[in-house]
């Protein structure tokens, strides 16, 4: 017919065709991107431990001297020049703690694991030592330092024992946590 | 020449249709270029991490195999250290940075090695470890081996 506009419904089922491949291709797209965005961002995360395994630090950690002369007054003065490892210092602590003894007797050797730490650990992360009585009836760690650790998602964590005489033996836990914000600033 | 109505229509009829095909044609090569980029360098960035293992487990193996070579376990031995020899073979043809540093009793660097310039770096593989020696006053130290390849 000429002079007449030709229309019929084969156009617009071509139409819909288009969009449905249309529709499935975006779909297909987004769960493409989606699928190699979450590849690649779980390799490395903001709250990811990005050293060393935290049970070879520990290990570390506790065969390394203490590096700092100082003597502990209880009831008889204790002289520690050193080179004792922190093993054997923290093993000393322990015991004096659990005879009765103050803790802050022991605030050299503290100060000396805290700032071993603090090398250990880097800017990013704060790592604390906790010790643990496993027999004990408070799950209370009988000794934080530098101070007890938050617990979360993001702490990192290995323990292992101590054994310190007399039957007595402590888990030591190392655990490591992201730095708060206003440390880093 | 035949002149009418009906191929005028269908022409324009047809052109909504070619630009839906063509954009989803396009968003499927577009997301295609993308993902192919990313895993790329997913693969570099797992490659140049088992560069960095690599040239550290060398380090290790020469700190610690240090009596057959003459050096030994300490921190005296580890300054006199030549870490590129340790090093080259593994890095290939990766670019690297490798330190080693005691951190305990106190902080000093012992030696290092590098090939290539750190500020071109786009991707990077990182090994790290901790490990005991003994210091000049005899006491335990701690001491840490860095490798950075790109």
């Amino acid at each position: 017919m000429p002079g007449e506009l030709f229309r019929d419904e084969k156009g617009q089922l071509a139409l819909m065709d288009a969009m449905v491949f249309f529709s499935i291709a975006m779909l297909v797209s987004s769960i493409l991107m989606a699928q190699s965005e979450s590849v690649s961002t779980s390799t490395h995360s903001e709250l990811d431990w990005p050293g060393v395994e935290v049970s070879d630090m520990l290990e570390v950690m506790m065969g390394a001297s203490i590096g700092t002369e100082m003597t502990i007054c209880l009831d008889r003065e204790w002289e520690i020049c050193g080179s004792e490892s922190v093993a054997e210092c923290l093993c000393a602590e322990l015991c004096a703690v659990s005879k009765g003894f103050e803790m802050s007797a022991f605030d050299p050797v503290n100060e000396a694991i805290a700032g071993i730490l603090e090398v250990l650990s880097g800017p990013l992360f704060r790592a604390h030592v906790l010790a643990v009585h496993p027999q004990g009836s408070s799950a209370e760690p009988v000794l934080a330092v530098p101070g007890p650790c938050r617990a979360g998602d993001s702490v990192h964590s290995s323990s292992m024992e101590l054994p310190c005489g007399h039957g007595l033996t402590f888990t030591i836990i190392l655990a490591l946590e992201p730095a708060a914000l206003p440390e880093l600033m | 020449m035949i002149r009418r109505d009906d191929a005028i229509g269908g022409f324009f009829e047809d052109l909504p249709v070619l630009l839906f095909v063509l954009l989803g044609v396009f968003v499927l090569i577009s997301a295609s270029v993308i993902v192919s980029d990313r895993m790329s360098e997913q693969r570099r960035i797992d490659w140049l991490g088992s560069v960095a293992d690599d040239i550290l487990a060398d380090i290790l193996l020469r700190v610690t195999c240090a009596d057959a070579v003459g050096y030994s376990l300490t921190v005296a031995g580890m300054r006199e250290m030549r870490l590129e020899a340790a090093t080259e073979a593994a890095a290939g043809d990766a670019y690297y940075c490798a330190s080693v540093v005691m951190l305990h009793p106190s902080v000093e660097w012992l030696c290092s090695a590098a090939k290539g310039d750190p500020r071109t770096a786009s991707n990077a593989g990182f090994a790290e470890t901790l490990f005991s020696a003994i210091s000049d006053d005899g006491s335990t130290a701690i001491v840490r081996v860095t490798v950075l390849a790109w």
